[in-house]
């Protein structure tokens, strides 16, 4: 909202990732549960069920690797999670600012990010929204010290539902997450796509 | 002078021989003398302490153990006790840390904090100036001397002898005071010759029985006026509470509650900034200090208006708790000391106190003024603790009398009783 123009740029290359994941089309739509899909890139498929693991805390865990040639390398991984429990708000944007507007909840964001991607690893890029494919996401970026993975971390809200991505890569380069970028833009809902029909 | 010969006969029948010792009273005696007479009250209140404590403890092991065996998931024994030892050691046992931890160290040093306290406290009074005392030691007992001032004893009175590597103490029967003579200022010699009097001069020795000439009125010489009373609790109480307003301790006060503003405002950053530091995983400081000026700016304001709330509150409560603690440490005086009928002479050149073998008194030019305390006439002298006088033991036209000599006396009658706050 602050950024129109870095808001329209990342518009723009997400509709150029997209027209680009179209023109491959080697995509495989994984349907998850509460009405949500991504679509797999080459190379890429679901470890497990789609359906997930629920955890004790009532998240939902779909395990996405890739192993393709270029992944052979990168090691990328993707995990989408979910929670059942709808967020309280007027509207998916309104949901999605009250998920950090507390300052003690980024910076607990931080430190578990930090903390899941290694000891010693830095903010790549900060957390703050940003527009990735058709919605607006609450990103953070690591960057791991030598033989660790780096991590780009992903929460979105759709139609009330909290949905995070979690992607780790072995790339240390300025362009990294390229699969797992293009997974999380890819993310639809049924539900969504119902309520507007 | 020697000395053996006259234990030897100390030992025997015959009452020692009299002997005068000069000896000053600095700050640090007056201090000793002070930790010496309230040794009792002062280590109730550190054993209140650690009951205190001991307690906290207690409480937050039990919130501990809860949580532990409701997380281990009741699966036993074992597993209990292995989540209870990891939560103790880890984040759980923080809380215990936290508040165990300072709570202890106060206990630690409250004995340093007591004698700081009592030094501050007479530093406020003016009664840091060293003063010299003569104590002439006589067979049936003991007559002090100091500037403006005189004290005797018969050995009725007397409790015996104490000693600390610094102090030899003459305890007082009764008597919430003791003599504390410092022994860089005593030889080897007179400490003997107090310990051959003390054999015999005190309450349950052979010295009791003896007559004190000191304490006898010489005949022919009149009082102006003379006051009775026997010191009560509420006497006691209003003497602490006079005690808690002096103008030294208003100001500490007022400083110490200053502070607890600013101390507070501090709390919570500080307590998140010790957070950050122990967090093995802590966000680096150039990511979490701009969150941390949000947390204030956002958060952090509120707790601190709420702690200032609290501590308005206990501002706006703590005269009441000022005279309830006057009141429970009055009770607790009351009790150590058996009551005895005090007596107030009124003479032309002093002003004298009586008990039962022992008396006071004091020069009028050693007053200052005279405070008015509801029922009570607080005296007060330049040099030395102030006297208390209930106004009961002034009936009839007593109070007017009084008046009229003390108008004549301190400070040339300009200084009526002055009605207290």
């Amino acid at each position: 909202m602050t950024k129109p123009l870095a808001n329209s740029i990342a518009t723009a290359l997400a509709a150029l990732a997209l027209s680009v994941a179209a023109a491959t089309s080697h995509a495989e739509t994984i349907v998850m549960p509460h009405g949500l899909s991504v679509e797999l890139p080459e190379g890429w498929h679901v470890d497990g069920s789609p359906e997930g693991e629920v955890s004790q805390t009532g998240l939902r865990r779909v395990q996405l690797v890739c192993d393709s040639e270029a992944c052979r390398k990168t090691q990328e991984t993707c995990t989408i999670l979910m929670r059942s429990k709808e967020i309280e708000g007027a509207d998916d944007a309104a949901r999605l600012r009250a998920l950090y507007a507390s300052p003690l909840d980024r910076y607990t964001r931080l430190r578990a990010a930090l903390r899941s991607t290694s000891k010693d690893a830095e903010i790549r890029k900060p957390l703050e929204i940003v527009r990735m494919g058709e919605r607006e996401w609450y990103r953070v970026e690591t960057d791991a010290r030598h033989n660790y993975k780096s991590g780009l971390f992903a929460e979105t809200v759709v139609s009330g539902l909290y949905v995070g991505g979690i992607c780790k890569t072995c790339e240390t380069g300025e362009e990294r997450h390229r699969n797992g970028l293009k997974i999380l833009m890819s993310l639809k809902s049924s539900a969504a796509a119902a309520s507007l029909r | 002078m020697r000395t053996t010969p006259t234990i030897r006969r100390a030992d025997a029948t015959d009452p020692p021989e009299a002997f005068t010792i000069e000896a000053p009273v600095r700050l640090e005696d007056r201090v000793a003398a002070a930790l010496f007479a309230y040794a009792d009250l002062f280590a109730a209140a550190r054993r209140r302490q650690l009951h205190l404590l001991i307690w906290v403890v207690i409480a937050l092991l039990a919130m501990a153990y809860y949580s532990s065996w409701q997380e281990s998931g009741h699966l036993g024994a074992r597993a209990f006790l292995s989540r209870f030892g990891a939560d103790l050691l880890g984040l759980g046992g923080l809380p215990i840390l936290v508040v165990a931890g300072p709570m202890l160290v106060y206990y630690l040093i409250q004995p340093a904090l007591v004698r700081s306290r009592l030094k501050r406290w007479y530093r406020d009074e003016r009664l840091d100036r060293p003063i010299g005392n003569a104590y002439r030691f006589e067979p049936g007992g003991i007559a002090v001397t100091l500037p403006g001032r005189g004290s005797a004893l018969a050995c009725r009175r007397i409790g015996g002898i104490s000693e600390s590597p610094t102090h030899l103490f003459i305890r007082l029967k009764d008597i919430e005071d003791v003599f504390a003579l410092p022994r860089s200022a005593l030889s080897g010699e007179q400490v003997a010759q107090i310990g051959a009097w003390a054999a015999s001069c005190h309450v349950d020795g052979a010295g009791a029985a003896r007559a004190f000439p000191e304490l006898e009125t010489p005949p022919g010489r009149e009082p102006l006026l003379t006051a009775r009373f026997e010191l009560t609790e509420d006497d006691r109480a209003v003497a602490l509470g006079w005690q808690m307003e002096r103008p030294g301790t208003r100001r500490r006060r007022r400083r110490g509650f200053i502070l607890a503003f600013l101390v507070a405002a501090l709390i919570p950053p500080l307590l998140f900034g010790v957070l950050w530091l122990l967090d093995p995983e802590r966000v680096p400081f150039r990511y979490a200090f701009p969150l941390f000026v949000e947390m204030f700016a956002s958060t952090f304001w509120k707790w601190v208006l709420g702690l200032w709330a609290i501590m308005t509150a206990v501002i706006l409560l703590h005269p009441w708790m000022r005279r309830r603690h006057a009141r429970q440490l009055a009770r607790q005086m009351q009790k150590r000391v058996q009551a005895y009928e005090h007596e107030v002479r009124l003479y032309d050149e002093t002003l004298e106190t009586w008990q039962d073998g022992f008396c006071n008194r004091f020069d009028w030019k050693g007053f200052e003024r005279i405070e008015r305390q509801g029922d009570h006439l607080i005296l007060l002298r330049r040099e030395g603790e102030p006297l208390i006088l209930p106004l009961r033991a002034l009936d009839g036209d007593k109070l007017a009398i009084f008046q009229r000599i003390v108008d004549h006396r301190i400070d040339g009658g300009s200084h009526r009783p002055e009605a207290g706050t």
